[in-house]
Parts: C-alpha cells; structure tokens; sequence
C-alpha cells in the first residue's frame, strides 16, 4: 500500500483534504488493538468512529482510485448507522458521481437508494436504485440485492 | 515530495477525532 497507493498523488490529496477521516497508521502487531479488532492479515483496513465501533473492514490491496471511494463508502456507513440520512447520502453520492466505475460504486448506488427511501419514505427510490444498479453493473451483487425492488 | 499526514498513535488519533467529529481510517501495515 505505501509503495503505490500511498504514494500516488490523488490519494495524498485525498486524505489529507479529507474533512471528516483521520488517517491512522500503526504496526499489525499493535496490541491489544490488533487482537481486539480481528487481525488476521495485512494489509487490514477499517473504517471507525471515535468510540471505536468499526463499521467497515476490508483485507488485501486497495488500488489508487478505488481507496478512496472505500473509504468515503466507510464514511457513508459511519453516518448510516448512526440514522445521519444526510451526512450519508453526501459520502454515498461522492462515490456514485465521482468514482463511477469503482469497485465501491454498486454497493453505493445500493447505500445511497436505501438513504433516500429512509429519508423519505418513498418506494420509488428503491425502485430506481435497482433500475440505475442493472444498467451501469448487471453483474454485481448489488443488481441481485435489489431485484425485490423491481416489483414495487 | 507529499505525505499522507498520518497520525501514528493509536489514542491520539481516536482523541483527534472525537474531539474534531470525524472518523477515523486505520491501516494496520506490516512492511515487506
């Protein structure tokens, strides 16, 4: 990870740009945390709020320019949790409109349609988030996740 | 050449964040 994606420029100026995330970098046999947290293999990435509940986990390699949709995806979880439908939306749509083809873009399109129906109580968004997923990733988990929708 | 500014401490970036409302991305490395 540091000898690429660390490196390359967009992600620098990703973090430390970014408002809402602090990048935490520690050894992997930091303990108690590496035990307490699941550690099994690097590279391990978790995306955290302040009182240490992790609401996103990944292992293996990011590469430039799916990183940083992860980690706004993270953040948009964050928010999730917490019923911040907003602050959510705000992380899911950075994902659906700057990093569309991502590997982090379907899941958010997911994110993002649940968000706006949670917020307005109308089925249609589910709806049109199964539509929006079939088109741009037919292939994904997503398109199958939301194939209930297509019938409201 | 630019650095990710990244905090290296495990409490003080928990405190950084609480105290600024953001979360927190932790990469837990092993070089080589």
């Amino acid at each position: 990870m540091s000898a690429v994606t660390y490196s390359t420029p967009q992600v620098i100026e990703f973090f430390n740009q970014n408002p809402e995330t602090v990048p935490l970098m520690i050894p992997f046999d930091t303990e108690p945390q590496a035990e307490t947290y699941g550690l099994r293999w690097t590279p391990y990435l978790l995306v955290m709020d302040p009182e240490g509940g992790v609401h996103q986990r990944a292992i293996g390699f990011q590469q430039p320019g799916d990183l940083e949709p992860w980690v706004l995806m993270g953040q948009g979880k964050t928010e999730f949790n917490r019923r911040n439908w907003d602050a959510a939306l705000a992380s899911f749509g950075q994902v659906v409109d700057r990093y569309t083809q991502s590997f982090s873009a379907p899941e958010c399109m997911y994110y993002k349609a649940v968000c706006l129906y949670r917020k307005t109580e109308e089925p249609a968004h589910l709806k049109e988030g199964h539509q929006r997923i079939k088109e741009a990733f037919p292939d994904s988990v997503w398109a199958m996740r939301t194939l209930p929708y297509r019938k409201l | 050449m630019a650095e990710i500014n990244w905090v290296k401490d495990w409490d003080q970036a928990f405190s950084q964040a609480k105290s600024q409302g953001k979360k927190v991305y932790v990469d837990f490395f092993k070089d080589g």
